[in-house]
């Protein structure tokens, strides 16, 4: 039972990690309606920038503000120069450019940084208990960081006028327009916004395991698993669900073995595009 | 305030489904437009409002041509419409739904909510002002913080009428506000219309309801086939024999 409770967790960090990555994949399929592959390596993009920004600061804190940066500056510039130019085409396309964008930010990441694996050189503490159960401190600093970061979101989506705009537009993009929401500046802060959480995604994902170039990409099926789970364009679903795929897939491991639990991720994307589309949380949006 | 239709003309292949019309509209009156299904009222409004484009004609509201004008310009130069069918931001509450449609909302981006917090709080709270008076005068006070998507329909009218006010319409076009809504609630929306009126905004009407809209309405344009077939007061337009065969047909004669 024990073992159990400390795998679920362990998997409760990663599926915070897993969470974000999802909500930076929902936000942009419920506003700009395609599925952003280039999700993973803008997390990747922003872990390497925390790493530089901690090595120069000697601060992880300044650090991964840089990161956070590096993501969101990822992400302007990604529609900028890409998705802009698509956003009259079909949402295949855009989809297909994403692959090329996650490819050059990939192949650009390991042409400077090598494909060795990088740590961020965190104190090492010991774990504690918490009623008999291991609890490693650097998972607290995750798990914290990881709900910072979701209050945040959430808060720009939910009390403030651009989050409100971002909102209408992912209802319904002819009625915002005609209701003088302008589209760019909504776009803008999707992509800016996006990219950060992104970035923070994959600082978190650094400090658990290692940076490597294909760190981020090797997350973006959870990732997706996570949001069509969530319901494709849900946030909060995308968060729970996140979460809910990170704690089966530890708590599956003891089952399966390490090297499958990824097969778990598989497994219910199948499942939920066969049995349940519209995903846990239930709205069909964005869908044309 | 007039608006000013001048020879609209729209074809679908080889059938006119609106057929040089023309007319003027005051904004201190309620107007209303009248005709059978497919009679082309709602393509009228839509051509009007910039929705559609038409093979000829213009329009202009006050003075300014807006034959060429996209649909969020025609908003803006103070003629705004409703949907035949409520249109509203589903997921959104009601209160959001209006906030949505205050003007001047393409000012501030992401980067002010953390660099300029102050000045945006205090445009929110001005837009959340004239948003709880417009609850309060709509009636809509027990569902503002609703989703909009789960509303009645009736309820939904008042707030694509609430969103239409917002936006500081001196010209609203309502596309059938009545229909679908139980008894009570046409008469808060009629009586909503009136109050509004006396305020100084105009109103052009689509309406089947020829009892509740003869209420309302100072000026009655009928359509049918595309093409205006009578104008004038109520009582003359209703009681013309062209009239009553097109639009009442035998039934009411």
């Amino acid at each position: 039972m024990r073992d159990i409770i400390e795998l679920a967790s362990i998997g409760l960090v990663s599926g915070l990690v897993i969470g974000l990555a999802a909500l930076a994949v929902t936000l942009v399929f419920g506003i700009a309606r395609f599925a952003n592959a280039a999700t993973g390596d803008t997390m990747t993009l922003g872990a390497y920038a925390a790493l530089i920004g901690t090595a120069w600061t000697g601060s992880f804190l300044a650090g991964g503000a840089l990161g956070i940066a590096a993501g969101a500056a990822t992400g302007l510039l990604a529609y900028h120069f890409v998705f802009k130019k698509l956003e009259q085409r079909s949402s295949v396309a855009s989809l297909l450019a994403s692959i090329g964008v996650g490819f050059v930010i990939r192949a650009v990441l390991g042409l400077v940084f090598g494909h060795g694996q990088q740590v961020f050189q965190l104190p090492m503490v010991r774990p504690f208990r918490i009623y008999d159960i291991r609890v490693q401190p650097n998972d607290l600093k995750i798990a914290a960081a990881a709900i910072v970061t979701l209050v945040v979101v959430f808060l720009i989506l939910h009390a403030t006028p651009i989050g409100r705009r971002m909102r209408a537009v992912a209802d319904d993009p002819m009625l915002a327009k005609v209701s003088g929401i302008a589209p760019k500046r909504v776009m803008i802060a999707l992509w800016a916004l996006a990219g950060g959480v992104s970035a923070v995604a994959g600082v978190l994902l650094g400090m658990k395991t290692v940076v490597s170039p294909e760190m981020g990409w090797e997350m973006l099926l959870p990732a997706f698993a996570a949001a069509v789970l969530g319901g494709i364009g849900h946030p909060v679903g995308a968060v729970v669900a996140g979460i809910l795929l990170g704690v089966a897939q530890e708590v599956v491991s003891p089952l399966v073995g390490f090297t499958y639990k990824i097969a778990l991720t598989y497994a219910v994307l199948l499942g939920v595009l066969l049995f349940r589309p519209r995903g846990l949380f239930g709205r069909n949006e964005g869908v044309r | 305030m007039t608006l000013r239709i001048r020879g609209m003309t729209k074809a679908y292949g080889g059938l006119r489904v609106v057929d040089d019309v023309s007319f003027e509209v005051s904004s201190t009156a309620v107007t209303g437009i009248i005709g059978p299904n497919g009679a082309g009222k709602s393509t009228l409004f839509s051509l009007v409002t910039g929705f559609l484009d038409g093979d000829a004609g213009s329009v202009s509201f006050a003075d300014k041509d807006l034959s060429r004008a996209s649909p969020m310009a025609r908003a803006r130069a103070g003629m705004v419409r409703t949907f035949q069918v409520p249109r509203e931001f589903t997921h959104l509450t009601v209160r959001e739904n209006l906030l949505t449609a205050a003007p001047n909302q393409s000012g501030e981006g992401l980067l002010d909510v953390f660099l300029r917090p102050g000045r945006i709080r205090q445009e929110e709270e001005r837009i959340r002002a004239e948003a709880d008076a417009m609850i309060a005068f709509l009636k809509l006070d027990r569902v503002a913080d609703s989703p909009a998507g789960g509303l009645s329909g009736g309820q939904k009218k008042l707030v694509e009428l609430g969103r239409a006010l917002m936006t500081g319409a001196r010209l609203i076009l309502l596309d059938e506000p009545f229909a679908g809504v139980n008894p009570v609630l046409i008469e808060t929306i009629s009586d909503r219309v009136r109050e509004l009126n006396a305020r100084g905004i105009g109103f052009l009407i689509i309406e089947h309801d020829l009892a509740a809209l003869t209420k309302l309405a100072s000026v009655l344009h009928v359509m049918d086939r595309g093409r205006l077939i009578a104008s004038g007061a109520p009582s003359v337009v209703l009681s013309d024999p062209q009239v009553r065969d097109a639009y009442l047909g035998g039934a009411a004669a």
